[in-house]
């Protein structure tokens, strides 16, 4: 079957229940100073696979609470969500990602990834993603990870002619890149591209 | 529903641990908690003034204080229906002959003199409110370790008791932190000279005897600076219809380059509501080990924590916790990185059986000022029915500069072909199920002393008789 994409560049609450196979993308708006953004997607439709796709490159200064909630309530359903942020210097993030599947949800498959690359100073990263599992017959998990650019690598660039900037503007595409690849649509390849540029 | 579970739970524990001995106790305050409850627990210890009035403001506070508005439902804990001291000695003992019959027999038959015999450095049996017997070591003594009872170290090494009493787990941080502040008594006092070694393990045994109980412990530990320890503590009660409540709290004091490993296996009746309050203050190039076992009590919420206060400090989490019938094991770690260059690790693994639901609750912090700390957060859990939970809560907040932190965790039931593979060797699914959770949880059993990591997979297998259907 082939997947929709949604593209959600509003801000606020979006309440969603797909009924079909689904990439939603979260483009967090790059010159915002202050926001909030939350997805919640609820599983009642058996069979129907999904993925949460939040790409934000946070501006200097910027302050983010962003929220996604996966309710698996009915069986063989498939959630993939992946955050993906780079911060620049005093950005702050309050991530809460929550994934919970039903008693009667067997066969549920719901990953959650979140990733934060700090390129600036002073920066605040708080990361919640939880976990509520009532059924067995699941596989369910969850990763975050929050790390700065490692020197070894701007050393690499900047010995080959680079400037810092430049450099930091690599490695900060070689980040994005790792979820774009895992994209299939060419149309939401297209659109996170723009968004980066 | 409940009932029924609760019932299985107590009658595969009944045999072994859930047996009680009759009631003969010294003295005995009646139901509920006041300041005359209070200044009696505290005249019959012969405290000085200043720990009465600590007592006494610590009652006020716990007043003040409202039950934790997060977490299992605590609705059914009736604080004026438990009694708050039982007195079953006059004087804790150093030889077991000395001790009375009925504790005797009950430390016998759930094996500590032997343990004692084959493989420790020192032991404190706390028997309901205070410490029956006590023991170290002689060569240990003449290096200048302390291991007694709270009651004894405030009387006889006041000054270094007052030193570090309660400065890292004030009586206001939670309202069973100041229940315990108020009420308590028995507990151990730890401490190691600096360089100094201590070799095999220090333990405690605690046990509760009788019903609609409060046990109060209260553990100081310092390791001064270069020193190493291991303390390990058990915890058993007898089956009662009724429930009791154990709410100790424990700090630890981990000086520069001393590295300290604290391990409780903690297998309380299934009429247990343990509530625990655990804190390490770790400085420069110290090392803090938590290992935890939690396969008992009715309810568990305890989630020790290392505050990494100093250049270099590390710390460490290894848990276990196996919920079975309608048991609630709400259990995690807290890491909080506050210098420079300290690090962390939390390696949690749960079981949840038979309507057991198993939580992690979990907190590293990264403050401002701590630049370039990592910390790695795992947390595995295995649901072995359709009747069982689990669920995770990290929470994870960093200001420091280059700081890495990690967090994983996964849910997951056995898989079919590893318990095919070992079916078709012969085994039946009882047998195999239990040696896949054993291997689930080798990697933390295998940080424990040989005969402890013997003993709870002994406990293992225990739990899992009759869990499957």
């Amino acid at each position: 079957m082939t997947q929709a994409l949604v593209l959600i560049d509003q801000l606020g609450e979006h309440i969603l229940a797909p009924t079909q196979d689904t990439l939603y993308l979260v483009l967090l708006d790059q010159q915002m100073r202050q926001s909030k953004i939350k997805v919640d997607l609820s599983f009642k439709k058996s069979g129907v696979v999904c993925h949460l796709l939040f790409i934000g490159r946070l501006a200097a200064s910027s302050s983010w609470q962003i929220e996604s909630n996966m309710r698996h309530l009915v069986a063989h359903t498939s959630c993939q969500t992946d955050v993906y942020l780079s911060q620049a210097d005093q950005s702050r993030v309050d991530y809460f990602g929550q994934i919970y599947i039903a008693r009667e949800a067997a066969a549920t498959k719901s990953f959650l990834k979140e990733q934060s690359l700090t390129l600036g100073k002073s920066t605040y990263n708080r990361s919640r993603p939880i976990l509520e599992i009532f059924n067995n017959k699941v596989k369910a998990s969850h990763s975050a990870s929050s790390s700065r650019l490692r020197e070894s690598d701007l050393f690499y660039l900047m010995s080959r002619g680079f400037s810092m900037q430049e450099a930091t503007k690599i490695l900060e595409e070689a980040f994005f890149n790792q979820i774009i690849d895992t994209v299939k649509s060419s149309q939401a390849k297209k659109i996170i591209a723009k968004y980066l540029c | 529903m409940k009932k029924v579970a609760l019932k299985q739970l107590n009658d595969a524990y009944q045999e072994r641990f859930g047996f009680a001995m009759p009631e003969n106790s010294l003295l005995s305050l009646d139901f509920g908690l006041s300041a005359e409850v209070i200044e009696q627990i505290s005249s019959s210890k012969k405290e000085p003034s200043w720990m009465k009035e600590y007592r006494l403001s610590s009652l006020a506070t716990f007043l003040k204080i409202k039950m934790p508005s997060w977490g299992p439902s605590l609705e059914e804990i009736d604080f004026a229906q438990i009694r708050y001291f039982i007195k079953d000695t006059d004087i804790e003992k150093r030889s077991w002959d000395e001790v009375p019959d009925e504790i005797k027999q009950t430390f016998d038959r759930l094996g500590v003199p032997q343990a004692e015999r084959d493989f420790l450095s020192g032991v404190k049996a706390q028997y309901n409110s205070e410490v029956a017997y006590s023991s170290l070591q002689a060569e240990l003594d003449e290096q200048g370790v302390i291991f007694c009872s709270m009651e004894e170290a405030l009387q006889k090494h006041s000054e270094l008791f007052r030193k570090y009493f309660a400065t890292l787990v004030p009586a206001a941080d939670n309202k069973f932190a100041a229940l315990n502040s108020a009420a308590w008594s028995g507990g151990s006092f730890v401490y190691i000279p600096p360089n100094t070694h201590v070799k095999r393990p220090l333990q405690s045994y605690f046990r509760i005897n009788a019903a609609r109980m409060g046990q109060f412990e209260r553990t100081l530990i310092i390791a001064d600076e270069g020193s190493s320890a291991h303390y390990v503590e058990g915890c058993t009660a007898p089956v009662y219809s009724e429930y009791s409540l154990h709410a100790a709290v424990v700090e630890v004091f981990v000086l520069s380059k001393a590295r300290f490993r604290y391990t409780t296996i903690q297998n309380w009746s299934g009429n247990i509501y343990n509530l625990v309050t655990k804190r390490a203050k770790v400085m420069a190039d110290g090392v803090m080990e938590w290992v935890d076992g939690n396969l008992g009590a009715k309810m568990s919420m305890e989630y020790p924590s290392c505050y990494l206060v100093e250049e270099g400090a590390y710390g460490e989490m290894l848990s276990i916790a196996y919920a079975k019938n309608s048991q609630i094991q709400d259990t995690g770690a807290k890491m909080l990185h506050l210098a420079k260059n300290t690090s962390s690790k939390i390696i949690a693994k749960s079981v949840s059986v038979a309507g057991g639901a198993s939580n992690y609750r979990g907190l590293v912090y990264i403050a401002k000022a701590a630049s370039d700390c990592k910390s790695k957060v795992e947390c595995d859990a295995l649901i072995l029915d359709d009747q069982s939970s689990t669920s995770t809560f990290p929470d994870m907040k960093i200001s420091g500069e280059n700081a890495i932190v990690e967090h994983e965790a996964s849910v997951s039931e056995i898989e079919e072909d590893k318990l095919f593979y070992l079916m078709s060797r012969g085994l039946d699914k009882a047998e195999a199920l239990t040696l896949l959770v054993a291997g689930f949880i080798e990697p933390i059993v295998k940080e424990l002393p040989l005969e402890y990591a013997v003993e709870l997979n002994r406990l293992i297998e225990l739990e899992m008789e009759g869990s499957v259907g």
